[in-house]
């Protein structure tokens, strides 16, 4: 059962899940197996044909649920608005290398010095994905949410059935592309 | 994989979102809560393709909220239920599957009769 768990979070790994997913799809799908290992039912009961090929099973849960890192490359086929602006950056980044060889060239033929300055390229992404903090401690929900620089509004509510300080909800939901610096609200149980 | 997908296969397919958004409408269950609550109907998943992805597309989709809570002494489980668009989602599926079902009932239902006579 372990080296099937096992075998999902290397795929997952492979296909850069972010961390807090792949662990909360590891620890689901290990709650199930020893629930039904208990049972005296198969992974297979469980899994279905899934139970023979982890590999599979785990790409297929992950592209589903829409949890995969797009590769740039994918990102920009899809985003044909990034690919403008990156065009435009680089556009801009070589009219300032030739802005500085032409200052320079200035400056060799005159006594006059000048300094020449490349413009300032903004080079931090523009959009983030959201990632997926359901179930986690509040501080570990705020530490994931903040190192991809949301701003994070908390409320809190009483739950009979689970601990407290477990983020139960998230908006915006997990996976979805939103602009660095959205808010993300989440709802802690007290 | 089979060049050929079983009936059964192709069939489930159409119709598993549907009963998983059934299942959890009777109340919120997580994975294997509803696989078993499946199989005390008669519909196993075994040889079939597993839920999980499932649920992750259904969820994706909005059709399922989910939220984490404690199950009856084990550790905390990702609870499904549907959400307002799953849940228009599952009626207008059971109308859809209710009008093809009775569509073949009626065409094979008379192949039945005649066999048995």
């Amino acid at each position: 059962m372990s080296e099937f768990i096992e075998e999902c979070r290397r795929e997952w790994r492979r296909l850069r899940v972010p961390d807090p997913v792949a662990n909360e799809m590891a620890a689901d799908l290990a709650a199930d197996l020893r629930e039904a290992e208990a049972e005296g039912a198969s992974a297979e009961v469980v899994l279905g044909s899934g139970a023979f090929d982890p590999r599979a099973f785990a790409a297929s849960w992950a592209t589903e649920r829409g949890v995969m890192r797009p590769r740039w490359r994918d990102r920009l086929r899809r985003r044909p608005v990034l690919l403008a602006v990156m065009a435009v950056l680089v556009v801009l980044l070589a009219a300032s290398a030739v802005g500085v060889v032409l200052l320079t060239a200035t400056s060799v033929s005159s006594p006059r010095i000048v300094t020449a300055k490349a413009a300032p390229v903004p080079a931090v992404a523009a959009s983030v994905d959201v990632p997926d903090v359901l179930g986690l401690q509040q501080e570990e929900a705020l530490r994931v949410a903040q190192a991809s620089g949301f701003v994070v509004k908390v409320s809190y509510r009483t739950a009979a059935s689970a601990r407290g300080g477990i983020v139960l909800r998230q908006s915006p939901a997990a996976g979805d592309v939103v602009a660095r610096g959205s808010t993300l609200s989440l709802v802690v149980t007290r | 994989m089979a060049a050929v997908e079983s009936r059964r296969s192709q069939l489930l397919r159409g119709v598993l979102d549907l009963c998983l958004l059934a299942v959890m409408q009777e109340g919120p269950a997580y994975g294997y809560e509803m696989t078993k609550r499946l199989r005390a109907r008669g519909l196993s998943i075994v040889g079939e393709g597993s839920i999980y992805p499932l649920l992750g597309r259904l969820e994706r989709d909005g059709l399922v909220e989910a939220h984490r809570a404690a199950s009856d002494g084990g550790p905390p489980r990702k609870y499904y239920r549907p959400s307002a668009e799953g849940r228009r989602a599952l009626a207008e599926g059971v109308a859809e599957w209710r009008t093809a079902r009775d569509a073949v009932d009626a065409i094979v239902g008379l192949v039945e009769a005649e066999v048995q006579r």
